[in-house]
């Protein structure tokens, strides 16, 4: 990565787009969106390759993360940086990952390699990436953003821990994970798309505050980075961040908390949520002066949660364009809880297109929403007054059912949600209306939270939560607020004590609340991991802390402790579950909780049907999150799936049969509705049809163990087939080829193609290809050669001579690697590419030994001086006398014998064409196509012309 | 960056304005050519076509643009009327008209969309592709082994033409020898034969 300066004179064509903002201790830095670079413009979060040092090298690949100029008018970009498999062949060969050629890995984590600021003039070119993650949240890339494709990746590549993450958590490696995937909108290439202008507009002003706390001078990107990064690997983060320690340090201590809780909610049902609630203000609290002591990280985790209702709000954007119809009816769900709420017009709306997304997500919890959203309508609003000591009116407003759904709706939504559901379930399961006024408490305090969240951190936010909380419309939202402010709460963190203690003075409510809340935390932790991945990183951290402590945080802390302490955060959560499992057990899936910690979140999923989606996201999430963290993860995440599943399936069953389970239903019924929408709409990405699944299942309230086995069942099948989708060639299907994106100028080999042809022919990477369409260009044959094999290749054609085969096409084709033109020239011969319905292409290896042989002599230029040797003509004479060009006369002993030549050419001629005699007939074969068919000429016959 | 109907238009008339010649010496270069062909056009450009996979005694092979369509078929008849050697004697180049296939750098053809698609084992043309394919393997040794066969004959041609040129020179030295040296006067004399016109 170049990292030296590079001036900006002498460059080419340069302009910058629209501003973002300003950062630094003196405004000095401006922060842009795009720009334009010779000619192409590049918007924040392209791809783009980058130059490599060895300009003979592949040039590096890195998504545009942060563009500004600094006041000495240098221009620098900052960028994640994507891996080749050939870049991390170590690592690669060491987990047994097997990687296709034009896969990429997002760098993760934290750590040296996931990202640098370089010049803005090391940019060579724009490099297409899709990512075909089947991840839900990631719009699924149309057929020619995937032939358009440089490339394509769904896993990332943890630079920490050297590890492979087939699961993009919240946020990877500090970057929004909506960023990370396929932009809403049509195009890869063309920028911003229209809903994702909602979300630029967010992630601009998310960016710029990350870029203004960056530019402060504070460790503030990194903190948020960590903060975020904790959010999806906390344990990573921490050990490399002391940022990151001390979010660990507060993740440990809400585990603790959460423990805590636990322990409190195993021996009382209803009064758990007290206790568990004053543990919590006091971890709260705790976690706050943690965060006080380090006022950056607050800074950081302010500015965090700032950004992250930006990104949020985009996020919801995207979603909201994803799913119109969805959104549509969970605007007009939204509508109906900002009615009540009021709160925030401006967040309705972000909440009604985050609703739209969330609702993908979320579409139960957004069902469930629907009913509860009047309820939570109202919750909102009390949580925004319990964020200012309202939250007692939310716990009271979250006593009630409609809090509950929130709290289930949530849990369904977000792991944490499940948590949380999980807690209300135990709440509502335990002490009956008790359990649900605490769950409701639970619920309103986590509304409350999340309210002071958005509110807090903005309304935006609280949308991109409610987005995600789309489901649990106003719950959610209040939820994210709370996470939110549980961010900010670092800050806010006082306040949220003191609703706490507010809402610990409505007794019950108040340590439901408190536990609701910390759950709602986690939960909105969550919903901002599955939604805005900075948001949720942050909140990760920090909420995951404080409310999945309670089942995010075992979630979270699973994936988290597999990386960190593994099981800190996984007893907690254990604990946790156990608590809440005592409590589900009286509840719903309380024991399906109590079963699996783990589970917990996915018998939280399973228990809310929109869990089922949810969890696949959450799973997915925590899945991202465990291999962003390292393999232990994804062994956690493997295990955990079947785990699951089985809890899934115990909670399902358990859900049915308690009330929650009907309200599950409900929820699921709703989402299903939802989902319908969804599914006929942008499930594009198979999550999205697992979540349909996962809705349907949820739906039918019977067959929930049966949706749970569905679920899980397209779960696996999506982790083939996005495997398959990289790694496999989909048969009889045509595809149209595809320009291969043109690279910088620099990456054109500058070496001559014959010396590099003789270098390759050596190396073994040289393929030749036969029975290409004649009239193909060279540049035709490396889009063929993408196209099919997602391989950048120097191809050249054969030149068409007087004796080559007019029907035969031939290109030589040097492969970036030996393996590579094996594996092209193997799959050539097994399978049977046919290139526009006409020819199969014939590849193999090249063996040309004539390139090393030595020039073998011309014949036919009889030299005089053998022939008279005994003259004296000088050699000068002699040249002169072969240079002549001319026309032999007749009467010239050259004539006769250039006659005969003229006989044998004429010869050699009649040959040839007898060989290409072939009837090009168009014979059809079979229904589909027709292919060329040669007629065999008959070589005998040749060989006697030619005698 | 798909080529416009213009550019390919314009590609198509130079390969119209271009000239195929093989047979070349490979120690003719591109002045050569020019220099050559200058007695009767106005060449613009030569270009020669690299061999990358044919076996290196194959003679070079060149594509010579010229200023208008007119020359090029002028030029294509007088290399066909009376061999036309260059740069050595008594292999004469050959010419014909070029093709777009022979052409390095040219454009996409305007509106050509490929398409790709892998055939499933399952598919009954696989089996016909699957033929296709071993047919094209044996074209190409078909024609390697053609290309060898040619080679070997014009080597056989010209160790022939060599040997006949070697005889005629060692006939010619001969009787140059026993005219220089009187004794095809004193034959001449001795049976009586008039050498007037020797």
């Amino acid at each position: 990565m170049a990292s030296a300066e590079i001036e900006n004179s002498c460059k080419p064509e340069f302009s910058w787009g629209k501003k973002r903002g300003v950062g630094g201790k003196k405004k000095e830095v401006q922060f842009y969106e795009s720009f334009t670079y010779d000619g192409v413009e590049y918007v924040l979060y392209d791809c783009v390759y980058m130059q490599n040092k060895d300009r003979q090298a592949e040039p590096y690949i890195g998504k545009l993360v942060k563009i500004w100029k600094n006041s000495d008018n240098s221009k620098k970009i900052k960028v994640q940086w994507f891996f080749r498999p050939s870049e991390i062949s170590y690592w690669l060969e060491k987990l047994s990952v097997v990687a296709s050629e034009n896969e990429l890995f997002l760098a993760s984590g934290d750590g040296k390699g996931l990202a640098n600021v370089n010049p803005l003039e090391a940019i060579v070119g724009k490099c297409f990436v899709v990512c075909v993650s089947r991840d839900d949240r990631n719009p699924e890339p149309s057929e020619e953003q995937l032939r358009n494709a440089d490339y394509v990746f769904y896993r990332s590549f943890d630079v920490g821990q050297c590890s492979i993450l087939d699961k993009m958590n919240d946020k990877v490696g500090g970057l929004e994970v909506r960023f990370v995937f396929n932009r809403q909108e049509n195009g890869i290439d063309t920028g911003p798309i229209l809903g994702s202008k909602v979300k630029e507009k967010d992630s601009r002003i998310s960016e710029a505050y990350e870029e203004t706390l960056q530019h402060l001078g504070q460790q503030p990107h990194e903190v948020l980075e960590s903060i975020k990064e904790d959010g999806n690997h906390s344990h990573l983060v921490a050990k490399e961040d002391a940022e990151a320690g001390y979010l660990l340090s507060k993740v440990e201590t809400f585990n603790g908390h959460a423990e805590s809780f636990l322990d409190h909610l195993k021996p009382r049902v209803g009064k758990r949520s007290a206790p568990l609630v004053d543990q919590l203000n006091g971890e709260v609290t705790s976690s706050i002066s943690q965060k006080n002591n380090s006022a950056d990280a607050n800074a950081a985790t302010k500015q965090v949660s700032d950004s992250v209702l930006p990104a949020s709000k985009g996020v919801a954007g995207e979603r909201l364009e994803c799913d119109p119809p969805n959104l549509d009816d969970k605007s007009s769900k939204r509508e109906k809880l900002d009615d009540p709420v009021k709160l925030t017009k401006s967040k309705e709306k972000i909440n009604i297109e985050q609703l739209t997304p969330k609702q993908v997500d979320l579409k139960k919890s957004s069902l469930v929403s629907v009913e509860e959203k009047t309820k939570l309508g109202p919750r909102k609003d009390t949580v925004g007054l319990d964020k200012r000591g309202k939250l007692i009116k939310d716990s009271n407003v979250l006593d009630e059912r409609p809090s509950k759904k929130l709290k289930v709706q949530e849990s369904v939504k977000l792991s944490e949600d499940k948590d949380k559901n999980y807690l209300e379930k135990d709440n509502s399961t335990t002490s009956g209306s008790k359990a649900e006024g605490s769950l409701a408490a639970g619920s309103s305090a986590e509304g409350t939270g999340k309210a002071i969240l958005a509110q807090s951190l903005s309304r935006p936010v609280k949308d991109t939560k409610f987005s995600e909380d789309s489901g649990a419309l106003g719950d959610r939202p209040s939820k994210k607020l709370k996470v939110q402010e549980s961010v900010k709460l670092f800050e806010d963190k006082d306040k949220n004590s003191l609703d706490r203690a507010t809402t610990s003075g409505s007794n019950a409510k108040g340590p439901l609340f408190a536990g609701s809340s910390t759950e709602a935390i986690g939960r909105a932790k969550l919903a901002q991991n599955s939604n805005g991945p900075e948001k949720d990183t942050k909140f990760n951290e920090e909420p995951k802390a404080l409310e999945y402590q309670p089942l995010k945080k075992v979630k979270d802390k699973e994936s988290k402790s597999v990386k960190l302490s593994e099981d800190k955060s996984k007893n907690n959560l254990e604990k946790v579950n156990i608590t809440t499992s005592g409590s589900n057990e009286k509840g719903f899936g309380a024991g399906g909780v109590i079963e699996d910690k783990r589970k917990a979140t996915v018998a939280q999923n399973s228990a809310l049907m929109d869990d089922g989606p949810s969890k696949e996201k959450p799973n997915g999430k925590v899945n991202e999150l465990n291999k962003t963290i390292a393999g232990p993860d994804k062994i956690h995440t493997k295990e955990e799936p079947g785990e699951k599943m089985e809890k899934l399936s115990k909670s399902s069953s358990k859900l049915d049969k308690g009330p929650p389970t009907e309200m599950c239903e409900l929820k699921l019924s709703e989402n299903s509705n939802d989902s319908v929408g969804l599914e006929n709409g942008p499930s594009m990405v198979k999550p999205n049809a697992k979540t349909n699944l996962l809705m349907k299942n949820r739906s039918g309230k019977g067959p929930l163990e049966e949706k749970l086995d569905e679920k899980i069942r397209p779960n696996k099948g999506s982790t083939k087939s996005s495997n398959a989708f990289v790694d496999d060639k989909i048969y009889g299907k045509i595809f149209d080829v595809t320009q291969r994106p043109e690279k910088g100028k620099w990456f054109k080999s500058p070496g001559i193609f014959l010396e590099r042809m003789v270098v390759a022919h050596d190396e073994g990477k040289l393929v030749l290809l036969q029975n290409l369409d004649p009239s193909f260009t060279s540049a035709e044959v490396e889009d063929i050669v993408w196209s099919v094999f997602k391989e950048t290749c120097t191809a050249k054609v054969v030149q068409g001579t007087a004796i080559s085969s007019p029907f035969c096409g031939r290109a030589l084709v040097i492969f970036n690697s030996a393996e590579v033109a094996e594996r092209a020239v193997k799959e050539l011969i097994d399978g049977c590419l046919i290139i526009s319905n006409q020819r199969p292409v014939v590849g193999c290896i090249a063996n040309l030994p004539h390139l090393r042989g030595k020039l073998s002599t011309f014949h036919g230029h009889v030299s005089v001086d053998e022939v008279d040797k005994n003259k004296t003509q000088t050699r000068k004479d002699k040249r002169d006398a072969k240079s002549s060009c001319h026309s032999s006369q007749p009467n010239s002993v050259a004539y006769d014998l250039g006659t005969e030549w003229c006989l044998l050419q004429k010869r050699s001629n009649f040959s040839w064409q007898k060989l290409h005699k072939q009837g090009p007939t168009q014979e059809k074969i079979g229904k589909v196509y027709r292919l060329l068919v040669y007629k065999i000429s008959d070589f005998a016959i040749v060989l006697v012309i030619v005698d | 960056m798909a080529a416009s109907a213009e550019e390919y238009a314009a590609f198509e008339e130079r390969v119209r304005r271009t000239v195929y010649m093989d047979n070349l010496s490979p120690q003719v270069t591109e002045n050569v050519l020019k220099a050559a062909l200058d007695q009767f056009v106005n060449v613009v450009n030569v270009q020669f076509i690299p061999n990358y996979i044919n076996p290196q005694s194959l003679p070079r092979a060149a594509l010579v643009e010229m200023e208008t369509l007119n020359q090029a078929s002028a030029i294509i008849a007088e290399i066909a009327d009376s061999p036309f050697m260059v740069l050595g004697m008594p292999r004469p180049v050959r010419a014909c008209a070029a093709e777009v296939e022979m052409f390095d750098s040219r454009p996409k053809k305007p509106g050509r969309k490929i398409t790709y698609k892998w055939l499933d084992h399952e598919d009954p043309d696989f089996e016909v592709a699957r033929k296709i394919k071993v047919l094209t393997r044996k074209h190409a040794a078909e024609t390697e082994f053609l290309l060898n066969h040619q080679l070997k004959e014009e080597e056989n041609l010209a160790n022939q033409q060599l040997e006949t040129l070697k005889a005629h020179y060692k006939k010619y030295e001969l009787i140059d020898g026993v005219l220089s040296d009187n004794t095809a006067k004193k034959l001449a004399d001795r049976y009586r034969i008039p050498l007037s016109d020797a």
